[in-house]
């Protein structure tokens, strides 16, 4: 028995050793090479307005020849690789828009030399990337080939572990007995998941609706991340100083970004940005797949009920189209988690209330992703509230009130800072009022194709779909015909009827039809369209219309199921499709600008500055400034004759800290609401600047932090209260 | 059904054939059912017409001179009538030119003063590029252009069209006499519907100018001229290159062109003979993929199934009708054959080896790059079963299919070496794979024709190169059956393909390292142009794959080919609809250009922009009279005072034969590869030139020919064997 147990562990642990062998190795690294840059067809081309060759004979002058190709590369280690020919020394030099921060600036091509290469490191994101060559000496200079190589990612690696990891659970589940055809309907759903992520199946990425901002985001998250080292487990991160230019951003801590620490995770362990984008989008296909599943299963019990389920959920346009049109991680993570909330609430108030945790957990998760996650709960709630007639049973009110307290307890370490910095009047341009944005009722019966690109003088259209779509809407028709129309009343019609009204209700709160006030009230402003009630409406719809589908097809399930795979499938081509076919194209190596406009920032801190990202002196005499970085801390090396005051090039937010000589001082607001430190007058002066977070805030991580270990512990030795009286009546009965 | 035969068998079988072929021949005679394509050239807003001011007409105060330009057609050598009506009070005149020195008769025309109406024959003797109708306004006080129409020589598509149809008819015929159950014959109409909605854009008049249309038209045109000058089989034609000729009959085998050239001999138009060449491959897709699956899978129901998965590929028909890559699309008409070979060699009858070579030959006399893919393949499956091939003594009939493939296509294959070895070739062709391979994304889109712009994401194809979702969705399911454990006998063939497709899907992809392969291969990879080819092989693996899918989880009900074929045309729907509304086209009466810009299978030194000059240069003392020249032949009567030089518009390629008065004259190559000729001083007489090939070319021919006459005997014994043998179980 040992030895079989040992053989059957051999497989993951070799597989994990090859995983470690490859990372540390470096034999799977992946590098872009930009190979033709001396190539006039192509668009990311070095332009050489008078020519590859100059020469003083033909009336050329010293001087740069060259400009562009203004890439926005990414930090990292770079190398150039030049085949240049020359009667004399010339050079290669580098240039940013940004002044972005690297360990050389030009390179000298020796007189004759004519193949060379040289390496530079960035230390900060570069926009506008320029290699321009400089005819400085001798008579003549001819430039044949450049090339640029991006830093090595470690991206296969990541998808060769990914790999390994699904063959050796096949391969434990054979070991163990089980026999593969147990889960063959998952090829089904894995098909629909495969369809869903095609946008996602390459090496670059489309410049979807938010994609820069969620780069910046994620980028600013995982500067946190490095910043805080091991910290970060107990101390969520709030600041991180990658947006705009360097001068930072709280994203982390006035926008919730529990979706983002996979895709920054994978940037910390050398993945491109690209990769960790493509990886995350069909990840949370795969979740929303398996999280539906379970959902459909522990709501109607059916196998084929719960594949359609899941099947019409990674297809609804609603979904795909967060993702692939919006690039709207921090949603599309709260769809992921919806089914979980909703199987959750479920348990409370008509199924197993021992299995409350389930909806405290995934409804703190969920709120701790997105804003959209406020609503979705709300709409859930309000769902239990008037739909369940057994929470008169006055224990599964209780556990409905404790799962609440459970959510509001794990996310308080964000509610309180988020709260505190909206308040201090950090801003989110992008931010609305929840009453506009409302989308007319044709919206919902439109067929999305992508994005569209014209404009819209009819404000109650969106750019992207986010109908219900005719496959679900066809479901839930069967749905109303099989209730109504037939007096014997299928196992589960209560259900689907009561999930199908919930659907409608959130269809109705897209369209603007809940009041408005009573919208603002309950999202506080945080959800900025309103069509967005039509996502977790989606939830409701997708398994009632499965429900359809299955009483429709009960003979067949095999074949019904295939059936609404196929118009699935059908269903979002268009959309999949022409958001691949698009020009605005992230390539592979490269990133968007560091400066979206809705990120939040200090108000009245305009983007326009902030390329200048050089600490000055205002005032002072005999002056000297030089700056030092890295995800932790600034450095400024200051002198001053007299009294002056350093401006840093950071947006002065609550939490930043300096340090003059090792003494604190206070930072005081500047023009375009950068940070600036007072200084007497100093030699050799060392003035540090960190952030760190208010002690209330640590206490409320630490509360957070309890709520959630309580939590798991309840959820492994179950509630004391209940397990005493065994199980509660109604578990399953009603589904 | 007895009724119908009894009245069928008192027929003789060869009367009603018999009475359909004089009918055909009537019609063709008479000329009663011959088209003429008539161009307004006055109807404002057209594309070809007379770029003239309205209201047409000049006074002498306005000056005299040019008043238009116009039409710009193309057109095919033929007699085309031209009608005017043109009032003036003095004598003016109609010029006729074309941009490419192709000879117009007459080169001008006088209208006389007073005169209205009038009209001639424009006699045009070779391919006329941008045709332009010009008129003079010379003398008097006024000019006005009141109509002119052009009309084409009379074309014979609809006989051909006529005689394809009767000949369908015969054949149902036929199978009535014979006591045939038509019932049984019905699973080819779901065929007929595939086949009739992949043809779509075949359906009309014009054919779209997509990316490779002008080069497979003018190869049509060219293998008609050689087969108008005497050659068969064809190795130079004198159409392309502006009537300099070229010789892609021989690095490009047109085999399967000869019917298509053929028509044209027989007076049909060039787009009618593209558009039934593209309908033909469909149909021949069909066949072969009905026939490979029937006998790989041993279902009927899969069978049709596959055929019309296949039929209906996005791939297949992207190739059609989006590249116009007519030469892959042959290949990926007959590649079925070939798989149905490679089955038969690996876990068929192995009797049955000579499938693998007649399916590998018509890949090679198709298209060299497909060879060179499914190449690749077949050594794939040699390698991966070879235990089994030696554990089951099947060695020999892979050698043996290897040799009869060298000897049907010996025709071609030794004038190719020959050419080659003379440093002629396409080495431009070589493309980037490694630049052009494609991201997985790409598997999963839906094709909508060509993309019109440029995409920034170079992973991206601008057409739809994807297997589909038809053949994906058919393999997800055949894996579940397979996962079910529930086994059935043909399991292993349809998980086997499948296995052979997904390799095809990945070497597609930027998954593939195409990169190390050029670096391995020294650049041989490079030849394949796109890594995305590798999907013609990746289709043919999956459709049968996806077929026993359909038939594995749908069970053998006529549900499974519904609903392939409704998925299947929806998929290709967008695809054929953009190709038929496409604007730019080659419009019915029209031509391709003969200027070829691409230096494929040229001579060195060849600049195809001179081939514009289309007169004998002459060096030295010597006259040229009565020339005259139709393609590859030219006659002329020369007479060389002293020692002179002749240089032809013809490209000097090994195989012309030049005589004078009998005596045979020595043929070199001269400037930019013209046909070049010295004469001695005082030689004259009667110059002929012709292309008469080589001696051991004419015995390759015989070969080729013995091995195929002694192949169909082969099989018909093979057949009489296996009758025999299915009658003495069944007794």
């Amino acid at each position: 028995m040992k030895g079989r147990h040992v053989r059957i562990w051999l497989v993951p642990v070799l597989a994990l050793l090859a995983v470690l062998a490859a990372g540390m190795s470096g034999i799977l690294d992946r590098q872009e090479t930009w190979a033709d840059l001396t190539d006039p067809d192509d668009v990311d081309m070095v332009f050489f307005e008078n020519g590859f060759r100059q020469s003083l004979e033909e009336g050329n002058e010293y001087g740069a020849i060259s400009s562009g190709p203004w890439f926005i590369l990414p930090a990292g280690h770079y190398r150039v690789k030049w085949t240049i020919w020359g009667d004399g020394d010339n050079r290669i030099v580098l240039a940013t828009q940004n002044h972005a921060r690297m360990d050389r600036s030009e390179h000298t091509i020796p007189a004759g030399m004519g193949i060379g290469e040289f390496e530079f490191e960035l230390m900060e994101p570069a926009e506008g990337f320029e290699l321009q060559v400089f005819f400085d000496q001798g008579t003549r200079i001819n430039v044949e080939d450049l090339r640029l190589y991006s830093p090595r990612y470690k991206d296969d690696v990541l998808t060769l572990a990914g790999v390994l990891a699904v063959l050796c659970v096949l391969w434990v589940r054979h070991c163990r007995g089980r026999s593969l055809s147990e889960v063959a309907f998952v090829l089904l759903i894995g098909f629909a998941v495969l369809y869903a992520s095609a946008p996602a199946l390459r090496e670059g990425t489309t410049l979807y609706v938010r994609t820069q901002m969620e780069v910046g985001r994620i980028c600013n998250l995982a500067d946190g991340l490095r910043s805080r080292g091991i910290q970060a487990l107990l101390h969520p991160v709030r600041w991180g100083g990658y947006l705009f230019n360097g001068f930072g951003s709280v994203a982390s801590a006035v926008m919730p970004d529990m979706a983002l620490l996979l895709p920054a995770g994978l940037l910390l362990l050398g993945c491109s940005v690209q990769y960790a984008l493509n990886a995350t989008y069909i990840l949370m296909s795969a979740l929303s797949a398996l999280t539906m599943y379970r959902c459909a299963m522990g709501i109607f019990h059916r196998r084929w009920t719960a594949v359609m389920a899941s099947i019409l959920y990674v297809l609804s346009a609603y979904r795909i189209s967060s993702l692939f049109v919006y690039g709207n991680l921090g949603e599309s993570a709260v769809l992921a988690l919806m089914p979980l909330v909703c199987l959750g609430i479920w348990q409370i108030v008509r199924g197993d209330v021992r299995r409350w945790p389930l909806f405290a957990a995934s409804g703190a998760l969920m709120v701790l992703c997105d804003q959209t996650g406020v609503l979705g709960l709300g709409l859930m709630l309000t769902v239990a509230l008037v739909g369940a007639g057994r929470l008169r049973e006055a224990k599964r009110a209780g556990m409905l009130a404790l799962s609440l307290l459970f959510v509001a307890g794990i996310a308080l370490h964000w509610i309180v800072p988020a709260m505190s910095y909206l308040k201090d009047g950090i801003q989110t341009p992008g931010l609305t009022s929840a009453g506009e944005r409302a989308v007319s009722p044709a919206q919902l019966l439109l067929w999305g194709h992508g994005e569209y690109k014209g404009y819209f003088s009819d404000p109650t259209l969106t750019l992207g779909p986010v109908e219900p779509g005719l496959l679900t809407l066809c479901g839930l028709g069967l749905v109303i015909c099989e209730t109504w129309l037939k007096k014997q009343r299928e196992a589960g019609g209560k259900e689907a009827l009561l999930l199908l009204a919930s659907g409608l209700l959130g269809l109705l709160a897209a369209m603007g039809g809940l009041p408005r006030a009573g919208s603002e009230a309950t999202t506080a402003g945080a959800v900025f369209l309103t069509w967005r009630m039509a996502g977790p409406a989606m939830t409701f719809l997708c398994l009632s219309a499965a429900w359809g589908f299955h009483s429709l097809g009960r003979k067949w399930p095999e074949l019904t199921t295939l059936a609404v795979l196929v118009l699935g499938v059908f269903l979002i081509l268009p959309t999949t499709t022409a958001q691949l076919r698009t020009d605005n194209y992230l390539g592979y190596g490269r990133i968007p600008r560091t400066t979206p406009s809705d990120a939040p920032r200090p108000a009245g801190a305009g983007l326009d500055r902030v390329y200048e990202n050089q600490p000055f002196l205002e005032g002072g005499a005999d002056t000297s400034v030089s700056m030092t970085r890295d995800s932790r801390e600034m450095r400024v090396s200051v002198s001053t004759g007299e009294e002056a005051r350093l401006v840093l090039p950071l947006f002065l937010v609550d939490g930043l800290h300096a340090e003059l000589n090792g003494s604190p001082v206070a930072l005081e607001g500047a023009e375009g609401k950068r940070a600036a430190v007072r200084l007497p007058a100093v030699r050799d002066g060392q003035v540090r600047v960190f952030y760190q977070d208010r002690p209330v805030w640590r206490v409320l991580d630490g509360v957070s932090l309890a709520f959630a270990l309580g939590l798991l512990a309840f959820s492994l030795r179950g509630c004391p209260g209940l397990r005493r009286r065994g199980r509660p009546g109604g578990s399953r009965s009603g589904a | 059904m007895n009724e119908r035969r009894r009245i069928a068998q008192k027929v003789p079988g060869w009367g009603v054939p018999a009475l359909a072929l004089l009918f055909i021949v009537l019609c063709f005679v008479s000329g009663i059912l011959d088209r003429r394509v008539t161009w307004d050239l006055m109807k404002p807003g057209q594309l070809h017409g007379l770029n003239i001011v309205a209201p047409y007409q000049r006074s002498a105060g306005e000056g005299t001179g040019t008043l238009n330009s116009g039409p710009g057609l193309n057109l095919p050598a033929g007699d085309y009538p031209l009608r005017w009506t043109i009032t003036g009070d003095g004598e003016n005149r109609l010029r006729f030119t074309c941009s490419n020195g192709a000879l117009l008769e007459p080169g001008e025309v006088r209208l006389e003063p007073g005169e209205a109406q009038g009209g001639c024959v424009l006699h045009v003797h070779e391919m006329a590029e941008n045709v332009q109708i010009l008129i003079d306004f010379l003398e008097g006080s006024t000019i006005r252009v009141e109509e002119m129409t052009l009309t084409s020589p009379p074309y014979s598509d609809h006989v051909i069209t006529l005689a394809l149809v009767l000949g369908v008819l015969c054949l149902i015929w036929e199978g009535i006499r014979r006591g045939a159950d038509l019932r049984k014959a019905a699973f080819v109409l779901p065929i007929a519907f595939a086949v009739a909605y992949a043809s779509v854009p075949s359906f009309r008049d014009n054919v779209s100018w997509v990316h490779d249309t002008i080069f497979h038209m003018a190869r049509f045109c060219n293998l008609a001229d050689g087969l108008a000058g005497g050659q068969f089989p064809v190795r130079c034609g004198g159409w392309s290159y502006n009537g300099y000729g070229a010789v892609t009959s021989v690095f490009y085998s047109d085999f399967f062109l000869y019917p298509g050239a053929l028509l044209l001999l027989l007076r049909a138009q060039p787009c009618y003979v593209m558009n039934l060449y593209m309908i033909a491959l469909n149909a021949i897709a069909a066949a072969a993929m009905y026939h490979c699956a029937r006998r790989m899978l041993g279902d009927r129901t899969a069978a049709v199934c596959a055929s019309i998965l296949y039929t209906l590929a996005i791939y297949r028909v992207t190739d059609v009708y989006v590249r116009c890559a007519l030469g892959e699309a042959t290949a990926m008409s007959f590649q079925p054959i070939l798989l149905e070979g490679l089955w038969e060699l690996v876990a068929g009858d192995r009797k049955k080896w000579y499938k693998l070579s007649l399916g590998a030959s018509a890949v090679l006399l198709s298209h060299m790059l497909s060879t060179l893919i499914l190449a690749v393949v077949t050594v794939g499956t040699f390698v991966v079963f070879l235990p089994r091939i030696l554990r089951e003594k099947r060695l020999s009939g892979w050698f043996k299919a290897a040799g009869l493939s060298v000897l049907l296509c010996l025709f071609f294959l030794v004038p190719l070496l020959m050419f080659s070895m003379q440093g002629m070739g396409a080495e431009d062709i070589r493309g980037k794979p490694y630049l052009n391979a494609i991201s997985p994304a790409q598997l999963f889109l839906w094709g909508i024709g060509d993309l019109p712009v440029d995409l920034l994401d170079k992973s991206l194809a601008d057409i739809p190169a994807e297997p589909g979702l038809p053949a994906l969705l058919g393999c997800v399911l055949l894996l579940m059956a397979a996962a079910s454990g529930r086994k059935e006998q043909r399991d292993r063939e349809a998980l086997a393909c499948l296995g052979a497709g997904i390799i095809c899907l990945l070497v597609c992809t930027t998954w593939f390292p195409w990169a190390r392969m050029s670096k391995m291969t020294n650049k041989l990879t490079d030849y394949i142009q796109f890594a995305w080819r590798f999907m013609m092989a990746a289709v043919m693996f999956l459709v049968p794959a996806a077929a026993w899918g359909y038939r594995r989880y749908l069970g053998d009900s006529r549900l499974i080919i519904l609903s392939s074929l409704l998925l299947s045309v929806i998929m290709i729907l967008p695809t054929t609809g953009e190709k038929v509304r496409q604007f730019d086209g080659i419009s019915y009466g029209e031509v391709s250009t003969a200027f070829i810009q691409t230096p494929e299978y040229t001579l060195p030194g060849t600049r195809y922009e001179e081939t514009v000059d289309r007169t004998v240069h002459i060096t030295g003392n010597a006259e040229l009279t009565e020339y005259s020249k139709q393609g590859t032949r030219i006659d002329c009567r020369v007479q060389a005072a002293e020692a002179s030089v002749l240089e032809f518009p013809l490209f000097a390629f090994d195989g012309y034969r030049a005589e004078l008065d009998g005596r045979q004259l020595e043929v070199d190559q001269g400037e930019y590869a013209r046909l070049r000729i010295r004469l001695a001083p005082g030689d004259s007489g009667k110059l002929k030139i012709r292309y008469a090939g080589r001696g051991i070319w004419r015995l390759s021919d015989l070969v080729t020919l013995m091995t195929l006459v002694l192949l169909i005997r082969h099989i018909l014994r093979e057949g009489k064997k296996e009758r025999r043998s299915h009658e003495r179980t069944a007794c």
